[in-house]
C-alpha cells in the first residue's frame, strides 16, 4: 500500500498496471506521470482519514424496481449495420489478430 | 429577428411556420460570424440537409400535426450516439466513428420534430472540467476568449450561449452540465440518475452518467426534460417515474405564481476554495432571495470534504472498466493485425488513440481496482458515497433545496488549470454531490462578475424535478439576468 509514496515504487506499478490496462507508456511520458499520479494518489488518501467499518459501500443508487423486459427475440442492428465501422472483415467475420 | 430562447422559437414558427427557413438562416450567419473564434462544433451539418429536414417540419407544421419542439435546432455533444453522424467523443480512438443507431434521447427529440445541428466539442470521453482535453481543439468561452468555457460539455454549452443553437443536450458525470452553462451564462440540468435514459451514451462512468439539457432559460431546460425523461426498456437503470404535471408547467408555475421554499446553505461548499468575489456575488444573490420570501439557513457538513476523492475514485474505477472496450477492431483508429498479436495490436492501438487525461484515469482506475488496493481505495470510497448520499438524502428531508455557488471560481484562463490535475479537479467540488448521491441539480445564471457570467447551483431531493424547477424558475425570475447574450453576439441577436 502506497502511503509513505516513494518514486521507484510507483514507477514499478505503473508498468505493471499499465500492462493490465493495455497502454504503453512512452519513456519520455514516464516522469509527468509517475510524478501526477504520486499527487493524485495522496489526494485520494484523505479519505483514511475517515472511519468507515461499519458503512455499507453504495455502488449505484438503488433502484426499488430495474427496468427489465422479456427475454424474446427482437429486430436489433441488421449485419452490414453492425459490422460498417469495421476496417477489416472477411464474409460477415471481423479479422482480428492472432489470440492463442 | 428576435428569437431568445427555444420557446420563442416555438412559438413563432407555429404563427408563421415560413419563419423557420429565417431561424435556420439567420442560425447559419451567427455560426459563419462566430464559430471560428469559439470553436463550438466537432461535426456541423450542411445547411442544406438541416433545410431538408425543416422542410418536412414545415409541412407538418401546415398540417398542424408537428411535435413539441417543431424547427428547433438543437446541438448534441459528441458523446450521445446519433444515427449516421460521426460520433468522436473528442478522442482519436473514434475519430472516424459513425453510430448505427441513435441514442434514446435523440430518438425523442427527433420523434418531436426538433432538428439536429450538429456534434460538440467536449473534453475526451469526457474526462474534464475546460474542454481543453478535447483531442482535436479547445472551445473557448463567448465571454472571453481567452478564458476556457468549462467542461466537458463544453460546446454544447457555446453553441447555446452563442446562439450557435437554441438548445443543447450535454452529459454531466460529476459537473459536466454544469459546469460550462455556469461558465458561459447558460441554464444547466443533470436530472435525478435514470430519469433519462442513457442508450446510446458512450459511457464513462455508467452509475454517475447522465444526460441532460443546456438552455438560457429555466423553462427551456424544463421543456427539454418533458422530451427526453422516460423509462426505456433499452437502460435497465431508468426509472418509471410520473408526475403529475409537465416540467414546463411547473417551471411556469414558478416564475408566474413564486413559491415560499426553504433552502439550506452547506458551509463547506462556500468557504473553503472558493474565490473572494465568488463568495461575495454569492452572498448579495441570498440576500436578494431573503428578500423574495425564500427562507435560507446556514449548516456544515464535514462529510462534504471527502465528497471529491470519492469521486474521482469512483469515476476512474469505472472509466477503465468501460474504456476496456477499445481495442480498434469493431470500430475506430485501426492497425494492420497481420501477423501480430492481440497484445502488442491492442495496446499500440489505446495508446496511439487516448490521450494523457484518458490514459492517467484508466491507469489510476486500474490502479484502484486491482487486488490489494481495492479495499484501500475503491471501497472505501464506496462507502463514502454511501455516507455522503444519506448526508444530502437527509438534508433535503427537512429542506427543499440546497443551494450553493455552481463553481468556485470565474471561468480560468486557457491553459491556467490544465497543468496540474489537482487544480483541474479542485473546480468540480461543488458538482459532484449531486452525482455521487444521484439526486438533480441545476445551474441557473446568477450575476455576472467582471463581465463574466456566474452560476447559482439548486439540487433537490431525488425525483424532485418538481421542485427543483418551480424554485429555479422562481428565482430566475427575480434576479432577471436570463437569457444571457454575450457581447460576442450582441449585435447578431438584437
Amino acid at each position: 500500500m502506497i502511503v509513505s509514496i516513494n518514486m521507484e515504487e510507483v514507477k514499478k506499478w505503473i508498468k505493471r498496471i499499465s500492462k493490465l490496462a493495455l497502454i504503453n507508456i512512452e519513456e519520455r511520458e514516464e516522469e509527468e506521470l509517475t510524478k501526477d499520479v504520486i499527487k493524485i494518489i495522496n489526494f485520494f488518501n484523505k479519505l483514511r482519514e475517515l472511519n468507515v467499518d461499519n458503512v455499507e459501500p453504495l455502488f449505484m443508487t438503488p433502484r426499488e424496481k430495474p427496468i427489465i423486459r422479456e427475454d424474446e427475440v427482437r429486430r436489433g442492428l441488421t449485419e452490414e449495420e453492425a459490422l460498417m465501422n469495421v476496417k477489416e472483415k472477411i464474409e460477415g467475420y471481423i479479422k482480428g489478430p492472432k489470440t492463442v | 429577428m428576435r428569437i431568445l430562447t427555444l420557446l420563442d422559437v416555438i412559438e413563432s414558427v407555429r404563427d408563421k411556420p415560413k419563419t423557420l427557413f429565417d431561424y435556420i438562416e439567420h442560425t447559419y450567419d451567427i455560426i459563419s460570424n462566430v464559430e471560428d473564434k469559439v470553436r463550438a462544433y466537432i461535426t456541423l451539418r450542411d445547411k442544406e440537409h438541416v433545410l431538408k429536414d425543416a422542410k418536412r417540419v414545415y409541412d407538418r407544421l401546415i398540417r398542424g400535426s408537428a411535435g413539441k419542439l417543431a424547427g428547433t435546432l438543437i446541438a448534441i455533444k459528441d458523446n450521445i450516439s446519433t444515427k449516421g453522424l460521426r460520433t468522436t467523443c473528442a478522442s482519436k480512438i473514434l475519430e472516424d466513428y459513425v453510430p448505427p443507431y441513435d441514442a434514446t434521447v435523440v430518438e425523442k427529440l427527433k420523434m418531436e420534430d426538433a432538428i439536429i445541428i450538429g456534434k460538440t466539442n467536449m473534453d475526451e470521453f469526457a474526462m474534464g472540467s475546460t474542454t481543453e482535453n478535447s483531442a482535436f481543439f479547445p472551445t473557448k468561452n463567448p465571454w472571453d476568449l481567452s478564458r476556457v468555457p468549462g467542461g466537458s460539455s463544453g460546446g454544447s454549452a457555446v453553441a447555446t450561449a452563442a446562439f450557435e443553437a437554441t438548445a443543447a443536450l450535454g452529459s454531466d458525470t460529476g459537473g459536466s452540465i454544469r459546469a460550462p452553462a455556469s461558465f458561459t451564462g447558460c441554464v444547466g440540468l443533470k436530472p435525478t440518475y435514470g430519469l433519462v435514459s442513457r442508450y446510446g451514451l458512450i459511457a464513462y462512468a455508467s452509475s454517475m452518467d447522465q444526460i441532460g439539457p443546456i438552455t438560457r432559460t429555466v423553462k427551456d431546460a424544463a421543456l427539454i426534460l418533458d422530451v427526453i425523461a422516460g423509462p426505456d426498456l433499452r437502460d435497465s437503470t431508468s426509472l418509471d417515474a410520473s408526475f403529475p404535471k409537465t416540467f414546463l408547467e411547473y417551471a411556469m408555475e414558478g416564475s408566474r405564481e413564486g413559491v415560499k421554499a426553504k433552502l439550506v446553505v452547506i458551509e463547506e461548499m462556500v468557504k473553503e476554495g472558493v474565490e473572494r468575489s465568488i463568495y461575495l456575488s454569492f452572498v448579495r444573490t441570498i440576500r436578494h432571495l431573503e428578500a423574495n420570501e425564500l427562507e435560507i439557513s446556514w449548516i456544515s457538513k464535514p462529510i462534504i470534504k471527502y465528497a471529491l476523492p470519492a469521486y474521482y475514485i469512483i469515476a476512474m474505477a469505472e472509466a477503465s472498466s468501460n474504456l476496456a472496450r477499445y481495442d480498434g477492431l469493431r470500430y475506430g483508429l485501426h492497425l494492420d493485425v497481420e501477423g501480430r498479436s492481440w497484445y502488442e495490436v491492442f495496446a499500440e492501438v489505446r495508446s496511439l488513440g487516448f490521450g494523457k487525461e484518458v490514459k492517467r484515469r484508466i491507469l489510476l482506475g486500474t490502479y484502484v481496482l486491482s487486488a490489494g488496493y481495492y479495499q484501500a481505495y475503491y471501497l472505501r470510497a464506496s462507502k463514502v458515497r454511501r455516507l455522503i448520499r444519506d448526508a444530502l438524502v437527509n438534508l433535503l428531508k427537512t429542506y427543499d433545496c440546497i443551494i450553493s455557488p455552481t463553481m468556485p471560481v470565474l471561468p480560468p484562463r486557457l491553459g491556467e488549470r490544465i497543468v496540474d490535475p489537482l487544480k483541474l479537479y479542485a473546480i468540480d467540488v461543488n458538482t459532484v454531490l449531486a452525482n455521487l448521491a444521484g439526486i438533480p441539480a441545476i445551474s441557473i445564471p446568477s450575476d455576472l462578475v467582471d463581465g463574466l457570467p456566474v452560476g447559482l447551483q439548486l439540487m433537490s431531493n431525488e425525483l424532485r424535478e418538481d421542485l427543483l424547477l418551480k424554485i429555479s424558475s422562481y428565482i430566475e425570475s427575480i434576479l432577471k439576468i436570463t437569457p444571457l447574450i454575450p457581447p460576442l453576439v450582441r449585435s447578431y441577436v438584437i
